[in-house]
Order: C-alpha cells, then structure tokens, then sequence
C-alpha cells in the first residue's frame, strides 16, 4: 500500500520538514505551514521512507504522520 | 535540599567550562530521578521550573490555561510596563497583531534574505581576518542579528548595537540598574518618536512602515501598540540569535571532531543546526496560570508562574537519547528551542538561515579556530542567555591550504 505525509492540525509552520526534506513538503502559505508535495511513496522503498521518516521525526508539534492509500 | 529551591535562572552556577550546562544537567537528573519534571523555586517570590518535555508540551498547546500574558519572569522593563507584544498576547489578539508581521517573516522571506546575509556575514569577517585573535561574539556573532534588525526596521546596520543595549536594559538593567535603564529607556522613546514621525511621512518597505499603514478591521495601529511592534522586533530579533550563534561557534572552537566533520560533510549542516538548537537552547518562556491546574504531578493555583525552561527541557531523556551528547544527524529532535504552537517563534525561518549562513561562511573562511586560552570565555545568563564573549585564536588570514580566504 502506497504512502504519503499527512500535516494535521498541530503545524505551526517550524519549517523543519521542508527544509529536511523539501522533494517531499513544501510551504503552503506565509505562516509557514506544511503541505505535502511528493509522490506517493512504496513501503518497500526504504530510502525514500527513511526520507519520509526523517521529515515526520522533527516535527516539534508532532504533526506529521504517515497516510496509506 | 533540592536543586529547585533556589534556582534562579538569572544567577546560576557557572561550572569549570563557562557555562551553566553542569547545573542545568544536574537539576534534570533530580527531576528524573524524583520523577520531578516541574520544581518549586522560591526566588523571585516563588515560581514553577518546568524541566520535562512532555508536561511543556502540554502547557504550551494549553493558552487557556496557562496564559502567556506574562511571557517574561520576572518581568521585562518594556515601555509603559504593557504586555511584550505578540509574545505577551494570547489570541485572539495575538493572531491579530501576527498576522501582520507574517509576510516579511515568512520562510520565502528569510531564503530570499540568504545572499544578504552572507554578504555582511562577510564584511564582519574581513574586519578581523588578518588579526589571528578575536572576540568573536563581539566581533560578528553580537553584530548579525542587530544589524538584521536594523535592516529589517529600514535603520543603518551599524544602529543594531544600540538596540542590543536597549533589550539588556530592558531584560536585566531593570532589575540591576533601574536609572541605568531608565536613561536608556529614554533614548529609545526618543529614537522611536523619530523613526515613528519619518516612516509616517516617508513609507518604506521595511517593516515597520508596513505595520504603521496597516489597518485591522479598518483602524490604523494606536501609537503604543506601534511602539510594542518595534519593541517585540528587538526583543525577538536580537538576543536568541546573539546567543545560538556564539555557542555554535563556542563549541565548534573546541570540539574540533564536530567542526572537521562539518566542513567534510556540509550537508549534515542542516540538522546540526537543529542539535545546537536543542543543546543549547538560548531562550525560555513564562507563562502564568488562569485556573488551578494538576500537572507533572503538581498542583499550580491559579496566578502562579511558571517557566518553561527550555535548556533542561531539551535534554528530557525520555525524549531524547543521550541528551548531552552532539548528535549531528539526530532524529528525531523534536525540541522546543523556538517555541511551540501559536508562539511558534515568529522569526524562526530567519534563525534558521542566519545560522547556517554563519556557520558556513565561517568555517570556510577560518576552517581552523581555537578557544584563547589567555582569555576565558563568558555566559550570560538570563530567561535568554548563552555565549557573551568567545575569544579565539586561529592563523592570521584564515584561509587554509585548498581553502577559501575570501569570499
């Protein structure tokens, strides 16, 4: 099953993960907020996840989380 | 007795490296092994010292509860003793002042403002290349962010020193030295009374001349509220930065591997930033409580204070692994160095490239530097303290063989 980053409700626009990761989220408004940009990514692809994983780890408000399809 | 009786984040023990950071590491530890994360201190008429990452997390996503009406503790000199604006304001008030600042402190903003950053991160430098020898906070890292400010408010660079006088006067001379203050207080109402009468004859783009024509719900800004924007750009725009920069460059001096690891690695730059960050978070926020409230297994009456210490909070193990170890690569690293939820800190984005132009910037003109061991450096404590003074040697010109000694 495929995956994507969901941002809930807690971004408050850090900017972490885009920075981190920005093939995957990007700045969806001047706040700053997040907004998921990548494709959708394989489970078995474990670079790719451990990219994803990465982005979703630094979240200080812990609003990131993985979304399967 | 317990390390939270007298803590006092004004005065705290200064251990054999210059810092505070054994103390601090100290009173985690009694707060881990009390099971602790929130002490009582009795200083400055008794407030709560909140040390365990989850209970801040959780006052922080509380503004209901735990209201940042009184940000600061004690608190700040700022004019007219009102609340310091956006970070002193819960919402709605303070989404509505924020609104207005979001545009030029957005993340689009700050990555436009790299090349100018790395150009003045440059002039500061060629002024002491050639020396060998150098204070280096007081010669880029105290320079940066006032000149960052000053450019941001459409003042000459050079007028960033004396804001950065203004904001101790207002964070420590107060309590210190209140006619000290008071002179300097004034030679502030007198330097806003200028730039205020000029930005309204004389719209820029800076942004203060943008907040001054802004209108909300269709009325222009009250001449304090206009005040408190200038005001909250200094506070917010110069001392945090003052500090992560000194101590990223304090701990690159002496931890030699990080430093050599950084220049073969640039790309680790990016979340070796966020380990400074977290290791050496240079602020604190206060907050104070509206109701009683049981958390962290204490009970706060209504009206109390408490600090969220963000220095122990980011080295809570139960979140982070070895929390005093550099961790370069480190994930996760979920810290709350710039603050958390809707006082997310506004100026975050720049921070970031701030930072980062600095550190690269540095490290390739003078790939090598050393702590002075002639001349111990200095902290300065405060609710946002770090590096005051960081004397360093490294060889006159900078520039190693295959390096690059100017820009």
């Amino acid at each position: 099953m495929l995956q994507v980053i969901e941002v809930g409700d807690y971004c408050a626009g850090h900017g972490k993960c885009y920075r981190i990761a920005p093939e995957l989220l990007r700045a969806a408004d001047d706040h700053g907020h997040a907004e998921y940009i990548g494709p959708a990514i394989d489970p078995a692809d474990k670079a790719a996840v451990a990219r994803g994983l990465n982005a979703i780890n630094c979240c200080p408000e812990q609003a990131l989380s993985w979304k399967t399809l | 007795m317990s390390l939270f009786t007298n803590f006092d984040h004004y005065n705290p023990p200064i251990g054999p490296d210059g810092t505070p950071y054994e103390f601090f590491e100290a009173l985690r530890d009694e707060a881990i092994e009390t099971n602790t994360p929130i002490g009582w201190s009795e200083v400055y008429g008794g407030f709560w010292v909140v040390t365990g990452w989850e209970e801040a997390q959780q006052i922080q996503r509380d503004p209901a509860v735990f209201s940042s009406t009184e940000v600061t503790f004690p608190a700040f000199g700022t004019p007219g003793g009102r609340p310091v604006m956006l970070a002193g304001h819960d919402d709605p008030a303070h989404m509505k002042y924020r609104r207005l600042l979001q545009v030029p402190f957005s993340p689009s903003q700050a990555i436009a403002m790299t090349e100018y950053f790395r150009k003045d991160v440059n002039l500061l430098i060629d002024k002491f290349i050639s020396s060998g020898r150098v204070d280096i906070v007081e010669a880029l890292t105290q320079e940066i962010p006032g000149r960052m400010t000053a450019m941001l408010i459409g003042a000459p660079p050079e007028e960033g020193s004396m804001f950065r006088t203004w904001v101790h006067s207002m964070a420590m001379e107060v309590h210190k030295d209140p006619e000290g203050a008071g002179r300097h207080m004034r030679d502030m109402d007198a330097y806003w009374e200028k730039l205020l009468a000029d930005r309204r004859k004389n719209r820029g783009d800076d942004v203060m001349s943008q907040v001054i024509h802004a209108e909300i719900d269709g009325e222009r800004l009250t001449d304090e509220e206009l005040y408190d924007f200038f005001v909250i750009l200094l506070i917010g725009g110069i001392d945090n930065t003052v500090y992560l920069l000194g101590d990223m460059l304090w701990r690159l001096a002496w931890d030699k591997e990080l430093r050599r690891r950084l220049v073969r690695k640039p790309e680790l730059l990016e979340s070796a930033i966020d380990e400074f960050l977290r290791m050496y978070s240079p602020n604190m926020s206060a907050r104070i409580t509206t109701e009683a409230v049981e958390i962290g297994g204490v009970r706060m009456e209504a009206g109390q204070h408490l600090v969220n210490f963000h220095p122990i909070i980011n080295r809570d193990p139960r979140q982070f692994p070895n929390p005093d170890v550099f961790v370069a690569e480190r994930s996760p690293n979920r810290h709350f160095a710039l603050g958390l939820g809707i006082h997310r800190c506004l100026g975050t984005h720049l921070v970031r490239v701030e930072a980062t132009v600095v550190a690269e910037e540095f490290m390739a003109r003078i790939p090598e530097w050393e702590l002075d061991q002639q001349r111990p450096s200095k902290w300065f404590p405060g609710q946002t303290g770090g590096m005051a003074s960081v004397p360093i040697v490294f060889p006159p010109g900078g520039g190693m063989p295959g390096e690059r000694p100017n820009p």
